[in-house]
């Protein structure tokens, strides 16, 4: 449905409204910042309870880090009540600023989705990724795509954790001091 | 002061352009079509692509969703103008990654028959999901696309494509399909605005 051009002084319908101004694609669902080795989103996003609900059936997850006191490989777990850490798949490619490519793969491990490798403060090279998560509420299947700036390249991947659980929440896994900001979003369906 | 768009606007009310914030106006990207679909050879989405308001969206991102065949064929994108889909020359590389870590390539290039875009691997029972970037569908230029997609089964794994058709032509829509069988889903479509309105 095509947006509606409004001029100055012109009044908006109910209708109009709606057609024109509540079909944003991505809904803030909430952020904040985190800090530490294994963080739980329900304890970033004050204002919500349980980040994954039915209102949003997808959700976009951005995440920038800002330290890390050692390179690290950075994970998501799902979580319901607890994490989830088995039925991970994944598979993808880094490719350095060298033009090294390296496969990166998980095929049933308790890790979670791989995000990317996180790199210390004295760079300007930090973690930086987008990763869209895919009806982690619903009793199927919760399937991911990651995209990230890693801290020498690339790295593009998917994947999906292959258990019909519904998930409330997750947890970000660093095996290192991780500080940095995060914004979740759901898509609207 | 930010308007409460979803608590304080009722039926009957009406509200003046200039009371809406900067921020409701240029939201992005906009939610546009929601389609499930099951055991269809073909499912064609018209009319999602806005011919008739070109200036308004150039970019737009495709969502799949919970997509099975009846058989293990390869899903497929061809783009569609109005009920005519095209069946033209597509060019893309198409990188996959086992979640075993095996990794392989493909190419659709002239000259080799390639009348669509390869997506992914489609199992019968297990869900792929992925989504599909296109720019410029609905204008007179090559039309691009970037998918991340992401294979069901265990054995299957995740696939990048990268690519564009070789014409000019306008397009408001697609059709997807798979190289065998029918198809099982959900996609939903969104666009990003050009700029505000």
């Amino acid at each position: 449905m095509p947006p509606i051009r409004q001029q100055s002084g012109q009044t908006l319908t109910h209708l109009r409204v709606n057609q024109n101004y509540l079909n944003n694609g991505l809904e803030l669902v909430g952020g904040n910042s985190f800090s530490g080795t294994s963080v739980q989103i329900t304890n970033l996003v004050s204002a919500m309870a349980t980040p994954f609900t039915s209102r949003n059936r997808s959700y976009r997850l951005v995440i920038m880090q800002t330290y890390s006191t050692t390179a690290s490989e950075l994970f998501l777990k799902l979580r319901s009540g607890t994490d989830h850490s088995a039925n991970y798949y994944y598979s993808g490619t880094s490719l350095t600023d060298g033009a090294v490519q390296t496969t990166r793969n998980g095929s049933n491990v308790s890790t979670g989705i791989r995000i990317g490798t996180t790199n210390t403060n004295a760079s300007n090279v930090l973690l930086s990724a987008t990763i869209d998560i895919f009806a982690p509420q619903e009793a199927r299947e919760t399937g991911f795509v990651v995209e990230a700036r890693e801290a020498d390249g690339m790295y593009q991947a998917g994947g999906m954790c292959d258990i019909s659980t519904q998930f409330t929440d997750f947890s970000l896994v660093c095996a290192q001091t991780l500080t940095g900001v995060m914004m979740l979003y759901g898509w609207r369906s | 002061m930010p308007i409460d768009k979803r608590a304080d606007y009722a039926t009957d009310e009406v509200l003046f352009y200039d009371d809406l914030n900067r921020w409701s106006i240029n939201g992005s990207p906009q939610w546009l079509s929601d389609t499930s679909f099951t055991s269809q050879s073909t499912q064609l989405f018209q009319d999602v692509f806005d011919m008739s308001t070109t200036t308004n969206y150039s970019h737009f991102k495709i969502i799949i969703q919970r997509m099975t065949g009846s058989t293990t064929g390869t899903l497929q994108l061809k783009f569609a103008n109005g009920a005519s889909v095209r069946s033209e020359d597509c060019r893309f590389t198409r990188e996959r990654v086992s979640y075993a870590g095996t990794r392989s390539t493909s190419l659709g290039i002239s000259g080799t028959g390639t009348l669509q875009f390869n997506l992914m691997q489609l199992d019968t029972s297990n869900e792929s999901f992925g989504i599909i970037d296109v720019f410029n569908p609905n204008k007179a230029f090559r039309t691009q696309i970037s998918a991340m997609l992401t294979e069901g089964t265990t054995t299957q794994g995740s696939v990048l494509v990268s690519g564009r058709n070789n014409n000019d032509n306008l397009n408001d829509g697609f059709e997807l399909s798979a190289s065998s069988g029918t198809i099982t889903g959900r996609v939903t479509v969104y666009a990003w605005r050009n700029g505000s309105l």
